[in-house]
Order: structure tokens, then sequence, then C-alpha cells
């Protein structure tokens, strides 16, 4: 059974190898659907970061990855890019993410509506199906707003299957 | 700058004052006001240990990302060794303890593990826990122990373009804030390289969300660290 967004979410970010192998400071990705490995899985991305209060976010390219299954939760993968990159021609960081201007309260409300459409539609995702167009959309749309759009090629690199579904006529 | 050989640099020390093995612990308290009126019960030597903390990025090598590690030499300082920036970056660097690729920039992260080996190097032993809740923390700090947590500085800093909802930066709580009369945890004093804030009080409800939700990694010092009579006569 394919978890709940949140807490699939919630066990790529504090799994065990986040304390041993990735730096506190990395910007770690937002994990995402994917079957590049042949079984349900989320996986994302982290990347060096410099947070300077009052300015923009800057981001390094991407020199990590790794996947959990979606079922259970457990590693499925880990890989340094350097070593096993997840992407060809990979683009260059550093990028700058620019303020949105938004309030913390606001940010929060989009990242549960992005959670809950995932819960709804990923086992859409991962049985192969379509799934229902409309709740489809508003999952491309939330999408778009909770991924900067800087950092949006990373992401279509590391789950492409996922993006060409969801673009799905 | 010489990356390769940290040890050349005339800006970072490699020998470093070791930690006397008779350390006991006397964790101050006292009755004080918090910044919304509200009396409280302070647990820690803040005002002491607000001199701990300075902006991270102080170092000869360029890193900016070093708040794990500034957060390690604040530590060290409350142990009473007397260590700068540049010294644990120095020596981080010198023994694979944190992240030196890419632009200078974004180096100098480290992970939970490589923080609790610098203390530990350097003689205050620690050790790193996960899924600790807000009395946990505070059993640590009126124990007198060191404590570096993992949180997200989007919530910390209120900052929505730092909101991961993921621990992305390190920090220090030096003391803890009681209601007098129930014993309710009101929040704790924080040092925070990442603004350069000393002793800053944050609540409780946004360390709840910053840290606690979001796994409640620390690092935790294996003992309590000097009152600061004996911090001083040392």
């Amino acid at each position: 059974m394919i978890q709940p967004y949140e807490q699939a979410a919630k066990e790529f970010a504090e799994h065990p190898l986040r304390t041993a192998e990735v730096p506190v400071e990395h910007h770690i990705s937002h994990p995402l659907p994917t079957l590049r490995w042949a079984r349900p899985a989320y996986a994302g991305f982290a990347g060096p970061a410099v947070r300077i209060p009052r300015q923009p976010l800057e981001l390094g390219t991407p020199d990590r990855w790794w996947a959990i299954g979606a079922e259970h939760g457990r590693l499925l993968a880990y890989g340094l890019v350097s070593a096993v990159p997840f992407m060809d021609l990979m683009p260059e960081g550093p990028v700058t993410v620019p303020a949105a201007g938004r309030a913390l309260s606001a940010v929060r409300e989009d990242r549960r509506l992005f959670g809950e459409l995932l819960t709804a539609m990923a086992p859409a995702f991962f049985a192969g199906e379509s799934g229902d167009g409309t709740v489809r959309g508003d999952l491309a749309e939330i999408l778009s707003q909770v991924l900067p759009a800087e950092v949006m090629p990373w992401y279509r690199g590391l789950t492409p299957d996922f993006f060409d579904w969801l673009e799905r006529s | 700058m010489c990356l390769e050989d940290p040890l050349e640099s005339r800006d970072a020390r490699y020998e470093f004052p070791r930690l006397s093995p008779n350390v006991s612990c006397d964790v101050p308290y006292h009755l004080d006001v918090l910044p919304d009126g509200r009396e409280t019960l302070v647990t820690g030597d803040v005002k002491t240990l607000s001199e701990y903390c300075h902006r991270q990025g102080d170092n000869p090598f360029g890193f900016r990302g070093t708040c794990g590690l500034c957060s390690c030499e604040g530590i060290m300082r409350q142990f009473g060794l007397e260590v700068t920036e540049a010294d644990v970056v120095a020596y981080a660097i010198a023994h694979g303890l944190c992240y030196v690729e890419g632009d200078s920039g974004m180096r100098g992260g480290s992970t939970v593990v490589e923080q609790v080996r610098i203390l530990s190097d350097f003689g205050v032993p620690a050790h790193h826990e996960s899924t600790c809740s807000l009395e946990d923390l505070a059993a640590s700090l009126e124990h007198g122990r060191g404590v570096i947590v993992a949180l997200d500085c989007g919530v910390l800093w209120d900052d929505a373009n730092y909101y991961d909802g993921r621990a992305n930066h390190a920090v220090t709580p030096i003391g803890v804030a009681r209601d007098p009369e129930t014993g309710q945890i009101q929040g704790f004093y924080v040092n925070d390289t990442g603004t350069g804030e000393s002793g800053r009080f944050v609540d409780a409800a946004t360390m709840d969300e910053a840290w606690v939700q979001l796994g409640g990694t620390c690092v935790v010092t294996d003992r309590g660290h000097l009152a600061n009579e004996q911090r001083t006569a040392s």
C-alpha cells in the first residue's frame, strides 16, 4: 500500500543516512514519485545552499540523490552525483531563488495541499493509470508553485516519468 | 589560501587546549521576564553563554555554510576551550569532516556525525540523538550539557524563503525558560550563527515546529560544562 505523501516525505528527509551522510546545511528537495527503479519509489536530491537572512536562497548543483520505497519507506538507492549521476547534462548551479514575498503560513498551506494531492494521485501514477485528469491538473498547478522554477530542471532530471505522466493530455 | 594544507594558514591554529577531566556542573537558574511580559524561570547561564556566538563565515577559507562548525566552536567554548571558527574549520578540512566541494561560499557544511566527531576529537565527548522532545532538550540543558539542534531556519526566522519543512540549519540552545508555577516549557534561549543573534528567546511552539516535528535531531555532549566560576578560574 502506498504511504500518504506526508509520511513518505518525512521518512525521506529523516532517514538515518541524513545524519551520517548529508550535511545539515544542504538543501533537500521534495521527494517525487518515480518508477525509474522498476518499483514504486519517492526520489529526491540534495545539494549545498547558502542562507543569509534577508537575502535570496542560493542553491548549488545537487551532489547526491536518494530514493525510498513508496510502500515501506526503506532506502532503495543512494548515490553521489559524482559517482552515479541522475541525469545527463545536469544544469550547473548555483541558482538564486528569488524571494517570493509570501507569508510562511501561505507557503505551509501550499505544501499541505501539495501533499494531499500527491497522496490522492500517487497510487494512479504507480499503477500506470492516468487518474482523474482534473486532480492531475490541480497537482501540476500546485507543483509549479511549490517547486521553484530555477530548480525544476533537476526535478525533471531525477523523476522524468512522473513529469511525463503529470503533463499527459 | 591553500585548501589542501589548511595547517599552513596563519589564521588557524592546530594545537588546541585540552579539556580538564574533572569538570563538575552547577547549572544556574533565576527568575526573569519573557519578551511578552510573562514571568519565567530561566535555567542556564544565558548571559555568559551568549558570548559564545558570532555570525558564521569568520574564517580564512571563505566558507559560509559553517553553522554546524560554528555550533561546535560555541560548545567547545562553553567547555572552556579557546578556539575560533577558523580553528574548527581548519581542523574539519584537514580531517575530512566538512563539505569542501563546489564554490567556496557553499562549503563548510557538516553532518551530525561529523559534528559529534569534531567535538569528541577536541576532548568534548558527544553523541547524537533523534526524535527528541522539548522536554528532552530542556533536560539536557538543565544538566549543563552542550547541545546543537538541527532545525528549519525558515521557521526559526519566520522567513518563507528558507522554509524547507526539513532541517537545514544548526543552532545552539543555551537555556530553557519554564513557567515558574506550572513548570511548563515556555521556550529556549538560542545562539544562532546564521543571524549572529546571541541568546535569542524562541518560544516553545516555534521550537516544536522547527525542530521536534522535523525529526528532533541533536548533538548532545556526554557531560555538563563548567559553571561560570570554574570556567573563569580555569
